[in-house]
C-alpha cells in the first residue's frame, strides 16, 4: 500500500486531519458539529469540559445527525480510583452517554476530557457504533478520580454527518473545548 | 434564556443560537433534577463504601461460623449466628447485585 509518491506520500494520504474544533467563550447548553464530510473512514472527537450545574457532575451525551429520537444503545464502566467499578447502561434511549463532566462543586478549574471514535461513520450499510474513554476529577481524593469508558450504538444506516454534545444538566462553561478530526 | 453553538464544519463558521421555549423547559427541568440526582449518587458512593467495609468483617465472621462446632454452642448462640450470617450476607447480595440504596 504504497502510493505513487512512495510511503510519505501514502503517509500523508492516511494521516488523521483536524475537521474542526471549538473553544467556548460563554456558557453553552450544547455544541453541534455539523456538516461534517463523509470522506473520511473514520471520525474523532476529542473534547475537554466543564459544567456549571450546582453538582460535583454531570452526564455527557450526544447525538447523531440532528436524531433525538429513542435510536441509542450505550453501556459504560466506571472506575473509581479506590477501585470500585460501575457499569451501566440504557438501550432505546434518546441520546447516548460518554461519562461524566466535572460540575461546578468540583475543585476550581478542573476539568473533564475525552476521546470518542466513530468507526466508519460515513457508511451507509449498518448502524453506527463508536467508542469512547472519559476522564473526570470530582474531589481531591483517589476515590473521586475516575476513568470511565463505553460504547454506542445508533440504530441508523445514515451517515453521520453532525455530533451534537450536552450535558445532562446545566452548561458547559467558557473554555471548554470540542475538536472533531477525520482519519482514514 | 440559554444558548446553544452550531459550528459549520465545512466553512468552521461559529453560531450561537438562543435554546427554543421547549429546549430551555428541558433544560431548566434537568437543572432542577441535578442535586436529587447528586444526592442519590453521594448516598449510594457511601453506601457502596460502608458495604465494601461490612464485607471485609463478614469475611471474618463467616469463617468462624464455618469452623464452630455445632456441639459447644448454645441455642441463642446458633440463632445469634444464622442473624449474623443473613446480615452478612445481605453485604453481599447488595454488593454482588450492585444495590446501593441502603446497606441492611
Amino acid at each position: 500500500m504504497v502510493g505513487t509518491n512512495g510511503n510519505l506520500q501514502w503517509l500523508y494520504d492516511n494521516r488523521v486531519t483536524k475537521i474542526s474544533e471549538s473553544v467556548l467563550s460563554v456558557v453553552t447548553a450544547s455544541v453541534t458539529l455539523s456538516a461534517i464530510p463523509g470522506t473520511y473512514r473514520h471520525l474523532y472527537f476529542d473534547w475537554y469540559a466543564r459544567g456549571d450545574v450546582g453538582a460535583t457532575s454531570t452526564g455527557t451525551a450526544g447525538q447523531l445527525s440532528a436524531d433525538a429520537g429513542a435510536n441509542y444503545d450505550w453501556m459504560q464502566i466506571a472506575s473509581g480510583g479506590s477501585g470500585a467499578t460501575s457499569p451501566a447502561g440504557v438501550v432505546g434511549d434518546t441520546d447516548f452517554q460518554f461519562g461524566d463532566m466535572t460540575g461546578n462543586t468540583a475543585p476550581a478549574s478542573t476539568f473533564s476530557a475525552g476521546h470518542i471514535e466513530l468507526l466508519n461513520y460515513a457508511g451507509t450499510t449498518g448502524h453506527k457504533m463508536g467508542t469512547w474513554q472519559t476522564a473526570t476529577k470530582t474531589a481531591v481524593a483517589v476515590a473521586n478520580l475516575s476513568w470511565y469508558s463505553g460504547s454506542f450504538w445508533w440504530r441508523s444506516t445514515a451517515a453521520v454527518t453532525s455530533i451534537k454534545v450536552f450535558p445532562k444538566s446545566g452548561n458547559f462553561v467558557a473554555g471548554s473545548l470540542f475538536v472533531v478530526y477525520g482519519a482514514n | 434564556m440559554g444558548q446553544r453553538l452550531e459550528v459549520d464544519c465545512s466553512t468552521g463558521q461559529t453560531r450561537a443560537v438562543p435554546l427554543t421555549a421547549a429546549e430551555q423547559a428541558a433544560f431548566d427541568a434537568a437543572l432542577a433534577a441535578a442535586p436529587g440526582i447528586e444526592a442519590a449518587r453521594v448516598a449510594a458512593n457511601a453506601n457502596a463504601a460502608t458495604l465494601s467495609t461490612n464485607v471485609a468483617g463478614a469475611l471474618a465472621r463467616l469463617r468462624q461460623i464455618q469452623a464452630a462446632n455445632p456441639n459447644t454452642v448454645s441455642l441463642p448462640q446458633v440463632a445469634q449466628a444464622v442473624i449474623d450470617l443473613a446480615t452478612d450476607m445481605l453485604f453481599i447480595a447488595r454488593l454482588l447485585s450492585r444495590q446501593f440504596d441502603g446497606t441492611n
